[in-house]
């Protein structure tokens, strides 16, 4: 006999064993409960997305994402330069905003994904801590597209200035969904599927 | 998925799960092939990126002006590139400017191309880069010749080259004095800007100045032997008044060509004033020499009976220092006035000479008195026309019998042969009075008449029979008389008509002598329209007159309006009179003379 507690309502259920093709349901929600294999292949599936966020991650940050032209005064800046002349200008707060937001969070949530679903390098101890810390970053993955929002209504507000998108940006809201993908997909069962199963 | 139903529970407190039919579920997932994607996808976007810059160019300038990273290349008003670094050289005598060309614009860095920063610029020739005084500051470029190397590191200019002509030359004129000249200051020839100044520079020893220039387009044959350039500034004298325009207007540097078949230049010595003028075509040119000055100076007039005729050129002493010489010129339209025996005589000053007479004050034009002039008269026997070159004496003052001479000497053109004659036209007008709709109305017609030796008057047959219904008779004005124009006294042929008129007083006239009538001109040839003596021939090329029996219309008929009604129409070839212009509704034609 196997006891399993439906993740998404909580409640305990014998799970009895299910041949290829069928899986056990919770039967208050309907919710479908993972099984080993099915552990693996949102792992591996995570995984993909992850990869595939943390490629993208690179262009976004480093290509230019928006030209300003002012009077002819021309500015193209990526993510990191921008962020930089933030705070040689001085513009500690939103420097570090943007640099938490845009630049960090991001790659941390994604290696933390990585390392989850794919590379599996921490003991399980740290692994939940991993799981963690990936939840709650996850929570503050609108906040840059918000504020680069709030900097455009910004900058528009001036009739004289011209402001473009750059290569960039197309990188930056790819690698956003495959990274919410990602993380949506994983299954934290998956973690301590192994432990199980050894 | 089928319906959940409660399942019996084995142990009482915990339901069994039910069992639902789903996909298998594989040990690896498909989703990897997302990943390739956005791995092509991102290197594709790098790619394209990099791919969107071209070379990287270095421009060296004295000046940054304020430019700085992010500023764009322009070239015809299109940005070709992007400033991405503006640095000190470390020798901090420059700065270096690197700009990343867009690859479309790779051609524009190539040997010879120039740059410069645009900047507002307000100055009395001119107004630029006004758009920059808001905006950002931009570079421009004009690319070198087509077939120059692909370069990378370039000079850059300080001002903007006003022509933007790709194709040009430089040469390099030395000048004793600057008078203010600036780096972009035009070079005019004939008023029209044709090449700017491009560098002002002292020479090691500072005893001059070398003005490096460049000449555009069809200017570059102005860099030849001969050719005199200055620089063009305010001048006052009694003489003349020039350079107005550079007092407001800035300064410019003026040129005058030197002959066509000199041969090519490109380094030349600036004079400190303009030349006086530019010797006119067909001008004759005449040395005079006297032992003193006699207020003989350049630039001053040369008269006959108080007209001017020329102008003095220069002025020096002979090769040994004996005498003084003045090289002179008379215009074309007056050289046959001047013959081997003719005199000059300045006329310099005013002369006060006070006699039991009385007071007696000779002075000519108000410019001879302040600088001097020198007049000059020929006998009454004419001798052989002068020649250029020819040597002239030149008297401090007249004899009393020079100013008495009377020579008559037809005026003539450079055009023809030398002492062929030009014609003298009598303006005449032909009255009239005849009856339109019920009333009296004085018409009248008037036009150029040509005394022949043979005391015909020829010319338009409008003027000579101007109408077959007038109310009485036909008045004929012309040379101060009134004749009266009988219908069978006037012969008429083609456009043409002669008047034989019997009371005519043909003193004092010149009459045109038969003999140098052609009547058989045929073919359009060149040819020039006469009328009075005060104004000069108009010349009618050939190719601009069209045959139509026997006349020929002229095509162009710029300078001719219906003062020239009847004007005498000469040969160049012969000098011979051929026929008569006609005017009429707008449109010329000359009317050859036949049998």
């Amino acid at each position: 006999m196997k006891l399993q507690a439906c993740h998404c309502c909580g409640l305990i259920h014998d799970v009895p064993e299910v041949s290829s093709g069928q899986s056990a349901a919770c039967t208050r929600c309907q919710t479908v409960f993972g099984d080993e294999l099915r552990g693996r292949q949102t792992a591996g599936r995570t995984a993909a997305l992850a990869v595939a966020a943390f490629v993208l991650y690179w262009p976004a940050v480093l290509l230019p994402i928006v030209e300003v032209e002012r009077l002819g005064h021309r500015h193209a800046s990526s993510l990191l330069i921008g962020t930089l002349d933030l705070f040689r200008h001085g513009s500690w707060f939103v420097g570090i905003v943007v640099l938490v937001f845009s630049i960090v969070f991001p790659v941390t949530k994604l290696v933390l994904l990585l390392e989850l679903s794919l590379l599996k390098l921490l003991h399980r101890r740290h692994k939940a801590w991993a799981y963690r810390l990936t939840e709650q970053l996850g929570r503050w993955s609108m906040m840059d597209v918000l504020l680069l929002a709030f900097l455009v209504m910004l900058v528009k507000l001036g009739s004289l200035v011209e402001f473009h998108f750059g290569p960039a940006v197309i990188a930056f809201v790819a690698c956003v969904v495959l990274s919410m993908s990602a993380s949506l997909c994983f299954d934290p069962h998956a973690i301590w599927d192994e432990e199980v199963s050894a | 998925m089928s319906t959940p139903s409660p399942a019996p529970s084995s142990s009482a407190s915990f339901p069994t799960a039910v069992v639902v039919p789903t996909r298998a579920a594989r040990s690896t997932t498909r989703l990897w092939w997302l990943t390739l994607v956005t791995v092509v996808g991102a290197i594709a976007l790098v790619a394209m990126s990099l791919k969107s810059h071209g070379p990287t160019i270095k421009i060296r300038f004295a000046e940054g002006h304020g430019l700085k990273a992010g500023d764009v290349l322009r070239f015809r008003g299109i940005a070709v590139g992007e400033v991405t670094e503006v640095v000190l050289t470390p020798d901090l005598g420059r700065v270096a400017v690197k700009v990343q060309l867009e690859p479309k614009a790779t051609h524009v860095a190539r040997r010879g191309s120039q740059f410069w920063i645009e900047r507002p610029r307000v100055s009395l020739s001119r107004v630029s880069g006004l758009e920059t005084v808001v905006g950002a500051k931009f570079l421009g470029v004009i690319p070198g010749p087509s077939d120059g190397p692909a370069a990378t590191e370039f000079d850059g200019i300080e001002s903007p080259p006003t022509l933007n002509e790709p194709e040009s030359i430089e040469i390099t004129i030395r000048f004793r004095e600057g008078h203010g000249l600036q780096v972009g200051d035009p070079l005019r020839h004939r008023g029209i800007v044709v090449g700017e100044v491009t560098s002002v520079d002292l020479n090691h020893e500072l005893s001059a100045v070398a003005v490096r220039v460049r000449l555009v387009g069809e200017a570059h044959h102005l860099a030849r032997e001969g050719t005199q350039f200055w620089v063009e500034r305010p001048r006052v004298s009694v003489m003349e008044v020039r350079g107005l325009d550079t007092l407001v207007g800035g300064r410019y540097l003026a040129v005058s060509p030197g002959h066509d078949d000199a041969k090519p230049r490109d380094e030349f010595e600036g004079l400190d004033v303009a030349p006086v003028v530019d010797v006119p075509a067909g001008a004759l040119e005449i040395v005079l020499h006297a032992p003193q000055r006699w207020g003989v100076d350049r630039g001053v007039p040369v008269t006959y009976r108080g007209l001017r005729v020329g102008q003095v050129l220069s002025v020096g002493l002979s090769s040994d220092g004996t005498s003084l010489e003045a090289r002179a010129f008379v215009e074309s339209r007056y050289r046959s006035l001047v013959r081997q025996n003719s005199v000059f005589w300045s006329t310099s000053g005013v002369d006060v000479s006070v006699g039991f007479s009385g007071f007696q004050l000779t002075a000519d034009t108000l410019a001879s008195i302040a600088q001097g002039g020198v007049a000059f008269a020929t006998p009454a026997e004419p001798g052989p026309a002068a020649n250029t070159g020819q040597r002239f004496l030149y008297a401090k003052s007249p004899q009393e019998e020079w100013l008495t001479w009377q020579p008559r000497i037809a005026a003539t053109d450079a055009a023809l042969s030398n002492d062929a004659q030009l014609p003298i036209p009598q303006r005449a007008v032909a009255r009239w009075e005849e009856r339109s709709f019920g009333f009296r109305r004085t018409r009248e017609r008037a036009g150029w008449l040509l005394l022949l030796s043979n005391g015909n008057l020829l010319g338009p047959a409008d003027v000579l029979l101007p109408t077959e219904n007038a109310l009485g008779p036909i008045l004929l004005e012309i040379a101060g008389q009134e004749l009266v124009l009988v219908a069978d006294r006037v012969q008429r042929f083609g456009s043409l008509a002669t008047f034989h008129p019997d009371d005519f007083k043909a003193d004092g006239l010149t009459a045109w002598k038969t003999a140098s009538i052609r009547h058989d001109a045929s073919d359009p040839e060149d040819c020039l329209a006469v009328t009075d003596s005060q104004s000069p021939p108009i010349p009618i090329a050939a190719s601009s007159l069209q045959a139509r029996s026997s006349d020929w219309d002229v095509r162009s008929a710029t300078g001719l309006s219906a003062a020239h009604h009847g004007a005498a129409v000469i040969s160049v070839k012969d000098g011979r009179l051929i026929g008569q212009l006609l005017f009429d509704r707008g449109k010329a034609s000359i009317a050859t003379i036949r049998e």
